[in-house]
């Protein structure tokens, strides 16, 4: 099937780079969290690495529907946090991103005319809203307990090594 | 925060060889060693050296008892 313009798969591949991009950041900053003895936090990002990956799956798929190419190789800049608060913090910043490129795509979707693409984008700007908001409400919990006391959450001393 | 992979280098560091003296980005990567290998991260390199000069340029004019070539 093709789109109504090219710009629909440009648009798409714009996406689906942030995808993959997160998609990695999230997950080595899982593994880090894991390696620091953070797990609980871990587990976070390990999710929301999954989730990232479906989204650039349902991407690759949409653009394969429309007979482009999807590309694979382009990553934007993976930043890795040196503390668990830059990694949230940087999390933060790229999911706002995210919510704020993806309204733009839904936009110029709609006005070329692909309202099907525009939904898909704009059910994405839901799920990057929830993201970006619960790493804001990490960031305002350790404005109130302090991060001493939020990391001394993420540590899950019960669960035997190997298991 | 690391940016570059390569090297393992990051926005500590590249501001720390802008307070050293390094006024372009190409300066940066020599000294850090950010950009030399996949050259990916040469725009994370950019930003952070725009950012952090304009910021020693603000505290300079701000502060003209301070002297930014020779800091
Ligand atoms: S990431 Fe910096 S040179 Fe490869
Ligand atoms: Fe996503
Ligand atoms: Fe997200």
């Amino acid at each position: 099937m093709q789109p109504v313009s090219p710009r629909v798969v440009e648009l798409l591949n714009e996406a689906l780079t942030f995808e993959l991009t997160v998609t990695n950041t999230y997950f080595l900053h899982a593994r880090m969290l894991d390696n620091w003895g953070l797990p609980k936090l871990g587990k976070v990002f390990y999710a929301l690495s999954i989730d990232e990956m479906k989204d650039a799956d349902a991407i690759i798929n949409r653009i394969l529907m429309f007979e482009g190419h999807p590309n694979l190789q382009r990553l934007g800049n993976i930043t890795v946090g040196e503390t668990p608060e830059e990694m949230l913090a940087l999390a933060y910043e790229s999911e706002k991103a995210a919510v704020k490129q993806f309204n733009g795509a839904a936009q110029e979707c709609h006005d070329l005319g692909d309202h099907g693409t525009a939904a898909v984008f704009e059910e994405y700007v839901r799920d990057e809203e929830q993201h970006a908001e619960w790493f804001e409400a990490q960031l305002e919990a350790i404005q109130r307990v302090g991060v001493q006391g939020y990391l001394a959450q993420q540590i899950d001393a019960s669960t035997p090594p190997g298991s | 925060m690391i940016f570059c992979h390569c090297a393992v280098v990051g926005d500590r560091e590249v501001k720390q060889a802008v307070d050293a003296g390094a006024r372009t980005v190409s300066q940066v990567c020599r000294s850090t060693g950010a950009g030399q290998e996949c050259g990916s991260c040469v725009f994370a390199v950019r930003r952070v050296v725009c950012e952090h000069l304009e910021q020693v340029a603000v505290m300079a004019a701000a502060d003209p008892e301070v002297d930014v070539a020779a800091s």
